[in-house]
């Protein structure tokens, strides 16, 4: 049997051994106790590149749940005039981040909660304040 | 001492330019790719949120779930935005979210993700190599110029990989005697990859300059079912939607390496620096026109306009020059290297 044929099987095995032990989840849980809206962002590598989350007063929920694939940050938050008012470096697996009423801001690991994902909201995407550059530069 | 300088010189030249200058340019990059690998450590992890292949999967992923494929919805996977330079999740033409909607459906995303990274790395490297052993000293070196671009463009998984192996192989067939089969490919590789990039539609001009009729229709043909699989799968809004943002893209944000960005740098009104990639796809056509006689010259002149013609050319995206640099290499049907023959 020639190489030729054997090469689409030889390809699956190769992915299926690079893919070994690969598998990285990520997710990331807000809840915001504090009485002001914020915007959530998370750089990607450090660069000037963002995804960012509307995070009203009192909503809590999914950035995203886990799904396969690590995050690189660091995350920010910033209030309704894009100032930024806390970042820190992220989890490769993620994070739960909580506003307290008093305005702090804790990020913790991944909640295992809540235990229903499809139970709780996502948040909405924006664009606000994504031409804020890295907390880091 | 003497002896030892007049044996290094005789054995530099019984070893011979070529072969030195292969070597250094294959060592060099090795180096290099340890170097990036070092310094990015993210590249060898393509299913991070935001790499260039996750950004594929989740496009085909919304299209799936019946989300927009140019805006994010609550609950999808995220994907970042760099305000000018790209304000939406998928920069490009819709056709990369119909390619990956039925990977993002059918696979989990640790195969997808990583079987794509590993094919568009490995066409990547080896038409980098190709280059480098069956071409000149001076293409030798050109790749060499090239290295850190293209194992960046190799790491990310980028579909500029896949490209740049799709459209080296069609100048290979394209040097072959003409048969309609030949043509036909000719045609579908210029169609896709202008449906996936838009850029490499020049690459039609330089069909219609080296006078191939039947692959130019054939690239017609093959871009109006690629455009109606598209239209059925995406629906119709898309096409507005698409023209739309591109149009905010040319207008909003130009990157440095582009040719937007490179008038723009010149201090040229705003309104050249938008027109720029119908200036490069007209002034390339016209090159190629001029340069028929000359087909490596002119597939090489429609590479550098395809590179240059986006608004958004980054670093990783100068590594499309090396398509320029196929036209210079020797096919398998052309003998053995230059290097097996320097002596």
């Amino acid at each position: 049997m020639s190489v030729l044929r054997l090469s689409p099987w030889l390809a699956i095995v190769l992915v299926a051994a690079v893919c070994g032990g690969c598998s990285e989840r990520s997710s990331l849980f807000i809840e915001n106790a504090s009485g002001q809206s914020v915007v959530v962002r998370v750089f990607f590598n450090d660069f000037g590149e963002s995804f960012g989350f509307k995070v009203p007063a009192g909503a809590r929920g999914w950035g995203w749940a886990p799904l396969e694939g690590r995050v690189v940050g660091p995350i920010a938050v910033y209030d309704g005039a894009c100032t930024m008012t806390f970042h820190h470096e992220i989890r490769p697996d993620g994070g739960s981040l909580t506003l307290d009423t008093a305005g702090g801001v804790v990020l913790g690991p991944p909640t295992s909660q809540p235990t229903d994902s499809s139970a709780i909201a996502y948040l909405e995407y924006t664009d606000a304040c994504a031409d804020s550059p890295s907390p880091r530069r | 001492m003497v002896m030892l300088s007049g044996m290094s010189a005789r054995g530099l030249r019984g070893f011979g330019l070529h072969r030195l200058v292969v070597m250094f340019t294959l060592v060099f990059t090795a180096f290099a790719l340890v170097l990036i690998v070092r310094l990015r450590p993210d590249y060898i992890h393509p299913t991070e949120l935001g790499t260039d292949v996750a950004t594929y999967f989740a496009a085909g992923q919304r299209l799936v779930t019946g989300h927009e494929i140019y805006a994010l919805s609550p609950g999808d996977r995220p994907v970042p935005i760099w305000p000018p330079f790209w304000t939406v999740p998928l920069v490009g033409p819709p056709t990369i979210a119909v390619i990956w909607a039925p990977l993002a459906a059918l696979l989990p995303p640790i195969l997808s993700i990583y079987g794509w990274w590993l094919a568009a790395f490995l066409v990547t490297a080896a038409i980098f190599v190709w280059t480098v052993l069956r071409g000149t000293v001076l293409t030798a070196v050109a790749a060499a110029i090239l290295s850190f671009s293209t194992i960046i463009t190799g790491l990310t998984g980028n579909m500029n990989g896949l490209l740049i192996g799709a459209l080296a192989a069609m100048w290979f067939v394209s040097q072959r005697p003409q048969t309609t089969r030949r043509d036909v490919a000719i045609g579908v590789v210029v169609a896709l990859a202008t449906a996936l990039k838009f850029g490499p539609s020049i690459f039609g001009l330089w069909l219609l300059a080296m006078g191939r009729w039947r692959a130019a229709a054939a690239a017609i043909a093959a871009g109006l079912a690629i455009a109606l699989v598209t239209l059925i799968v995406a629906g119709p809004d898309i096409v507005p939607t698409y023209l739309r943002l591109a149009a905010d893209t040319a207008a909003g944000g130009v990157t440095p390496y582009s040719a937007g960005g490179i008038l723009q740098g010149m201090g040229l009104p705003h309104a050249v620096v938008v027109a720029a990639p119908a200036l490069v796809a007209v002034i390339c056509g016209a090159l190629a026109y001029v340069l028929r006689r000359h087909p490596a010259a002119a597939f090489s002149i429609v590479a550098v306009g395809v590179t240059f013609a986006l608004p958004v050319v980054r670093f990783e995206s100068l590594s499309f020059l090396l398509v320029a640099l196929v036209p210079w290499t020797r096919s398998m049907h052309e003998g053995p290297s230059p290097t097996a023959t320097v002596e």
